[in-house]
């Protein structure tokens, strides 16, 4: 019976091993090992030790590409968690209609990331923009938001804020498991609601906060779509932007533009390296405020 | 707290909320308005928040200059295709995982816990070179390959997730009435899965139908581009029709939002079916 139910398993779950092996573990071994030649597609890869390493570093786009990554996500990480928990604390409390609101703030992440890049371009367009038009009924002379380096970046920070959805749900979901006793005994003890919501809920539902706090931060690192679509798209130089260039794009440039394959895969790996030093980082700094129910695991 | 207080807190969520709604859906609202303006309209200052008459020219361009019929069959096919076998696959890996217990079982879920680590980056370069290898490139059965590779383990672990919630005792009862395991998996718990199921489908369906790096990654030539690409490669450097944009990014936006109306229930099993502890 045992060994018909290992053999049963292992069929079942085959396809996965093997998409596994194939379509993950191989490539990762071999991006490391293209990362050590010198390779245009074409031609045999060479092997160049670790030149492309030492490139990394000489290449000024490689640092303009990790600044714009960094200031990206420093801005739009806390922005989108404190937005997020805002109104997950609201529709909480909200007694009608939350399943309604829950929806509808879910409807732009089921949006295209292409589309929200074309947004982007619509929304915040310098002269015809919806969000200009808007900010001039105050009188107000809004930015070119799509040309002026400057703008760039907030412009984008202010269109995730878009789709901020999926993390309204989550802590949503997460706040309604916060035990009602609680609030009642802290109530008896007098606690104002802005007591309460500090002093119980933020600390109860630390651990779905930090954890979206680590996922969007790596997924910011490796934002791609809406910034390639909105300034990189094919032959458009109009709205290229060096503001834009993200790590992820400037990766994407070397290997299928440039047909840098070794140079790119040596970028993807220094990424990937930054991503789990600041995801270690992160998790040693945050770890203290972190509140798991039951103790720290 | 006093009875006006309440009111007035009462009320300031109420505007809080309803100015975020309007945020959400406006910029919807908005692209849907764009596509159906003549083009002299689009531009026009002060903004329009109705076209002054309503024209469909903008959908005809699309389907007669631009092909975006194609597109459309292409992301169709990809997605509809890639999201039934990713579905398939997870109905019998949650199963699996969900059920059985054997050796390795462990290895499985660290496997899938490193998978939703590694950046996609890092494999793209030797990705493409498989693909080239493969002869595979350009080829829709090129991509819905490697979104299957990508999706599948997302689909096993929100597909366990399903099964865990099914009571074992459902399927002992039907074995202790002479069903066989299989006979007990297809006729008890299969259809007590199957909003579940569904909602797995739609998840994957989605996914494809939305994806830009790998599509554009893999797939240059115009009749197999699917939406996203083509999308993309609509912005050129000195022209940007944004009539015939605004139409495309509802043609793209459309199918999504109509099947999310059918998933609702399920938005929190997809979002943290990654966040799983092993």
């Amino acid at each position: 019976m045992r060994f018909v139910e290992t053999r049963a398993a292992l069929l079942f779950i085959s396809p996965w091993i093997l998409g596994f092996l194939i379509f993950t573990a191989w490539p990762v071994i071999n991006s490391a090992y293209l990362s050590l030649t010198d390779y245009d597609v074409i031609n045999d890869p060479s092997f160049v030790g670790f030149d492309n390493y030492k490139t990394l570093f000489e290449d000024p786009k490689v640092g303009l590409a990790l600044r714009n990554t960094f200031i990206f996500m420093v801005m739009s990480v806390p922005t989108q968690l404190v937005v997020s928990l805002g109104l997950a604390l609201l529709l909480n409390s909200a007694t009608r209609a939350t399943g309604f609101f829950r929806t509808a703030f879910f409807l732009p992440k089921m949006t295209p990331p292409v589309a929200v890049g074309i947004l982007l371009l619509m929304l915040f367009n310098g002269q015809s923009g919806l969000i200009n038009g808007f900010l001039g009924i105050f009188g107000i002379d809004g930015p070119a938001w799509t040309t002026d380096p400057n703008w760039v970046k907030p412009g984008l920070v202010l269109m995730s804020l878009w789709t901020v959805g999926s993390s309204v749900v989550i802590i949503l979901a997460a706040l309604r498991g916060v035990p009602q006793e609680l609030y009642d005994s802290a109530v008896v003890d007098g606690a104002g609601w802005w007591k309460r919501t500090l002093r119980i809920t933020v600390p109860m539902i630390s651990p779905t906060l930090f954890f979206l706090f680590i996922v969007d931060s790596i997924n910011a690192l490796q934002s791609f779509t809406e910034a390639y679509t909105a300034f990189f798209g094919s032959g458009n130089t109009t709205y290229s932007n060096d503001a834009a260039l993200f790590y992820a794009i400037y990766l994407f440039q070397q290997a299928f533009e440039f047909l840098h394959m070794g140079y790119a895969s040596a970028l993807a790996w220094l990424l990937f390296i930054v991503i789990m030093a600041i995801t270690v980082v992160q998790i040693l700094v945050t770890r203290r405020f972190v509140h798991y129910e039951g103790g720290n695991p | 707290m006093n009875g006006t207080m309440r009111h007035v807190a009462t009320a300031a969520k109420a505007v809080v909320l309803g100015a975020w709604l309007l945020i959400t859906l406006f910029p919807l609202y908005w692209i849907l308005v764009t596509s159906l303006k003549p083009k002299s309209e689009i531009f026009s200052m002060p903004l329009k928040y109705w076209p002054g008459e309503v024209t469909f020219e903008h959908y005809e361009e699309l389907f007669s200059f631009a092909d975006f019929g194609v597109y459309l069959l292409n992301s169709l096919i990809v997605s509809l295709v890639a999201a039934g076998v990713v579905t398939a696959v997870g109905v019998l890996g949650g199963y699996t995982l969900a059920r059985f217990a054997f050796p390795g079982r462990g290895a499985v879920m660290l496997a899938f816990l490193v998978t939703q680590m590694i950046p996609l980056f890092i494999a793209l370069g030797p990705l493409y070179l498989l693909m080239s290898d493969l002869d595979l490139l350009n080829r829709l059965s090129g991509l819905m390959l490697v979104y299957v590779a990508m999706l599948v383990p997302f689909a096993t672990i929100i597909m366990r997730g399903f099964y865990e919630r099914v009571p074992v005792a459902l399927e002992e009862a039907a074995q202790v009435d002479g069903a066989s395991r299989l006979v007990a998996m297809v006729r008890v718990v299969i259809p007590v899965m199957l909003p579940g199921i569904a909602a797995t489908f739609i998840f994957a369906f989605v996914q494809c139908w939305n994806e830009l790096f790998l599509a554009i990654t893999f797939i240059d030539s115009e009749d197999a581009k699917t939406i996203p690409v083509a999308m993309n490669s609509f912005i050129t450097q000195y022209d940007i029709d944004w009539g015939s944009m605004a139409a495309a990014t509802v043609i793209s936006v459309l199918p999504t939002l109509v099947l999310f109306a059918a998933i609702r229930r399920y938005i929190v099993e997809g979002l943290t079916a990654g966040a799983v502890k092993g």
